[in-house]
């Protein structure tokens, strides 16, 4: 397609197409936009009937829509789910000609450069961003930037690099996995992935939209300036690339080995569950009553840390983490003593570690290892805790009787009784969880229209996402994602590489709770006493959350109806919430909040509610383990 | 032409209770500017310093001195420039625990490492267990210096810091930093597998 022949109206369209999709791609983590190829397929397809013309061969269609290359993995995907839907598990069906990959890519290429000088022309104002270069830049001026049509250039690099990148590590799909990565066998996709953002400095110093903060003349700030501000850049430029590329860190056997490695490790971390303050030598801790009461916060900012997916934010978690653990450390040290030292820092970890034992732990941990720049590995507080991270993982791989003060013979009891009781657990567990979540599938979803209500959607999602780690298979894989082209605390990293091989994601909490539960009434009362219920008390915590959430909630669309007049004895039988509520009751709270208040499509709604519905699980169980405990 | 680092790795090392924190503490906290970068206790913690002239930050790494820690030391080690391992003169077995620290560190710490032994708690005089001079003729036997510190009474601990940061090494301007090598989950001996296979029977 040569630029001589596009004529003004197509090349108008052209435009205003790439610039929707640049700034979609940017936006959305995914970079999935099903709506655009949906339109754009719907209006080729117009085209071609008012033209007369024949309907050309697949790859032909394909070749007239732009942009398509970038959609093809996550359509393979789609389909796979479709199929898997339909009870079909043949692979091949969904394969595509890498001809017609190469094909796709170059004719996107050579049509985004027919658009170049287009892009140019409007002389759209600078962002405050590049204007006032002496102010951090945050993350959202950073997308700010890229959005700017200066900046088309620099998106193209980086769209075509996340192509590359996606189909090199397509290429190693047959190759043996070699996670973990270790020092013999180095990193060379996050090196690839860090001499491309270096690649793009010299790009982006001679970009008016960048130059003014990356240059020397352009800053006020102090000296070394502008090596500060490319860092900054650098640190997003990170962030947003790993994200983009989220589901392809790992090549397909990496994460086979990964999801294996991961399963080893919980089943080991669970085996250690009597480890104590007294097995690791923690002094400040030994006289607490209850040390994961003392480290609850501790807990709780740790199993939240693998739902981040850039390696920064990851590491900013840890830190976070630590930052709990010193303050617990602090409130329970005897007196007299100074600050914590790594005496104490580094057991206080392990027992964190230990806790929380959240899911996708490795992932995270292997995903900051390979992607996460070198220079922030090695300098600083976060490195520092990171590598007490490794320490604390390594110490529950490897340690053995000597090394927790016990002899062979309690150490190996200890352990079996741990297995055990989630063995027995594993076996109750998910029947009786399918149960509970199946109670509410015919429950009415979209009957009950309703005015768009804007705050809710945003006080929605943080009961979602710090519940993350209570995600359940119940929801299709990532069908939300691929609707709405949004990632978003719903799909776990894993699921999208692995279809559903994958779905290896034990309810956590539900089985820590029961795992309480079994050790409390039935198992071995010595070895409930010796566990500290930690997994509750972070359940606790994130209950009170999401329970003050639905109350909010509530409480505002009472007010709002009252003033409407409408449905208003309805929704006084359900607030406010009381603490003994059913899981019967949440739910329907919840499905009414849902469907009255927000304007969401039937797949949307039902992703979100079965997402609820775990919550809602988990939080109902806690519940009755809160009253339980009180008695 | 070469040039101080800018950042300097510092790793304290010693059995539990010789007072590797107290000596940071002291350390980091008698300056005019208070410390204001550690949000983890004493655990990690920096300090600017001036060296001839030009700032230097060193970044403190503390580690666990419980034994059943030891394997673990490697990691923190990895990078860094200068060690500082400590043991109570009042405790003669932290001088043997001392001794097993620094055969390791030599084994598998960095190359260009610069050690400093330390003998806290010199305000105990009077429960000495160990004597200066042997503890000086040990660290001559390793190549490393011997101050003897009290943390308690602020003896000697900036000297022991400052002498020590003074001799790391020159780098290349274009290195910058005295800090290299990155941390990986595989665990501390991975970097020397085939030592690790004739290592595990002890």
């Amino acid at each position: 397609m040569s630029t001589g022949s596009i004529d003004e109206s197509r090349r108008h369209d052209l435009l205003l197409e790439a610039r929707r999709q640049r700034s979609s791609w940017l936006q959305n983590e995914d970079y999935v936009e099903m709506d655009i190829v949906e339109a754009l397929l719907a209006k080729q397809q117009k085209e071609q009937q008012q033209h007369g013309k024949e309907q050309g061969s697949l790859a032909g269609l394909f070749q007239k829509v732009p942009g398509l290359a970038n959609v093809l993995p996550a359509a393979r995907e789609y389909v796979g789910f479709l199929n898997e839907v339909a009870g079909e598990d043949d692979q091949d069906a969904v394969a595509y000609d890498p001809k017609v990959l190469q094909a796709l890519s170059a004719v996107q290429d050579s049509e985004t450069r027919s658009l170049e000088e287009a892009e140019a022309e409007p002389a759209t104002p600078l962002p405050d961003e590049s204007l006032d270069p002496s102010t951090p830049l945050s993350y959202d001026g950073f997308i700010r930037l890229l959005m700017h049509p200066g900046s088309a250039e620099i998106v193209k690099s980086m769209q075509r690099f996340v192509s590359a990148f996606i189909q090199s590590q397509e290429r190693r799909r047959g190759l043996p996995a070699r996670a973990p990565p270790s020092p013999s066998s180095p990193r060379p996709q996050g090196e690839h992935l860090h001499a491309f953002i270096d690649s793009l400095r010299g790009e982006l110093c001679n970009n008016k939209v960048w130059s003014g903060r990356l240059t020397a003349g352009g800053g006020s700030r102090a000296s070394g300036s502008w090596s500060a501000a490319w860092e900054e850049v650098r640190e997003h430029l990170e962030k947003f690339l790993v994200i983009k590329l989220h589901r392809y860190l790992f090549t397909e056997a990496e994460t086979q080995v990964l999801v294996k490695e991961e399963a080893r490790w919980r089943a080991r971390v669970q085996s250690l569950a009597f480890l104590g303050p007294e097995h690791l030598e923690v002094r400040s801790l030994l006289s607490s009553s209850s040390v994961s009461a003392a480290l609850a916060p501790a807990i709780l900012e740790f199993s939240r840390v693998p739902a981040h997916k850039a390696p920064a934010d990851i590491m900013a978690g840890l830190l976070r983490c630590s930052q709990a653990l010193t303050q617990a450390l602090v409130s329970s040290r005897v007196a007299g003593t100074g600050l914590p030292g790594a005496d104490e820092f580094l057991p206080a970890m392990i027992l964190t570690v230990k806790e929380s034992n959240p899911e996708n732990l490795r992932w995270a941990i292997h995903a900051v290892q390979r992607y996460r720049h070198p220079s922030r590995l090695q300098v600083a507080e976060p490195a520092y805790v990171f590598t007490n991270v490794l320490s604390a993982i390594h110490f529950l791989e490897t340690a053995d009787a000597s090394q927790l003060n016990m002899t062979p013979e309690s150490f190996a009891t200890s352990v079996a009784a741990c297995k055990a009781a989630s063995r027995s657990l594993s076996r109750t567990q998910e029947r009786g969880f399918m149960a509970e979540i199946g109670d509410g599938e015919d429950r009415p979803l979209v009957d009950l229209p309703g005015p768009a209500s804007a705050p809710l959607s945003g006080a929605l999602s943080s009961p979602l996402q710090n519940l993350s780690t209570a995600r359940g298979p119940v929801a299709p894989p990532s069908t939300f994602a691929m609707a709405t082209g949004r990632a978003g605390p719903l799909s776990s990293p894993l699921s999208g590489s692995l279809g559903k091989k994958a779905s290896p994601w034990p309810f956590r909490s539900i089985q820590n709770v029961q795992r309480e539960r079994e050790l409390g009434t039935r198992g071995a009362p010595t070895l409930a006493a010796m566990t500290p219920p930690a997994p509750l008390q972070v359940a606790a915590c994130r209950l009170q959350e999401l329970v003050k959430d639905l109350q909010e909630h509530a409480s505002r669309r009472l007010e709002k109806d009252r003033s409407q007049g409408s449905r208003s004895q309805e929704i006084q039988q359900q607030t406010p919430l009381p603490p003994s509520l059913s899981s019967q009751r949440l739910l329907k709270s919840c499905s009414f909040l849902h469907a009255s208040s927000l304007d969401l499509r039937l797949s949307d709604i039902s992703a979100l509610l079965a997402e609820y519905r775990c919550l809602v699980a988990v939080a109902d169980q806690c519940l009755e383990l809160l009253q339980h405990n009180c008695k | 032409m070469a040039a101080r680092p800018r950042e300097i790795k510092l790793v304290i090392i010693g059995d539990s209770g010789v007072g590797k924190s107290s000596l940071v503490l002291r350390f980091v906290t008698q300056s005019f500017k208070p410390f204001s970068e550690s949000t983890i206790g004493a655990s990690f913690m920096s300090k600017v310093i001036e060296l001839d002239g030009q700032t230097v930050k060193v970044q403190i790494w503390d580690t666990a001195g419980q034994e059943k820690y030891k394997s673990l030391a490697p990691m923190y080690y990895r990078g860094a420039a200068a060690a500082i391992v400590v043991y109570d003169i009042t405790r003669r077995e932290s001088f043997g625990t001392l001794q097993r620290w620094v055969s390791e560190l030599q084994e598998k710490g960095p190359r260009d490492l610069r050690i400093m032994v330390a003998g806290n708690k010199k305000d105990l005089e009077g429960d000495r267990q160990v004597a200066a001079e042997e503890a000086e003729a040990y660290a001559e036997s390793i190549g490393a210096r011997y101050m003897e510190t009290s943390a308690k009474d602020d003896m000697a601990v900036q000297d022991l810091f400052l002498s020590l940061c003074q001799q790391v090494p020159l780098v290349s301007p274009a290195g910058g930093s005295a800090i290299r090598a990155g941390i990986y989950l595989s665990g501390p001996q991975a970097e020397g597998k085939a030592k690790q296979g004739s290592r595990t029977c002890c």
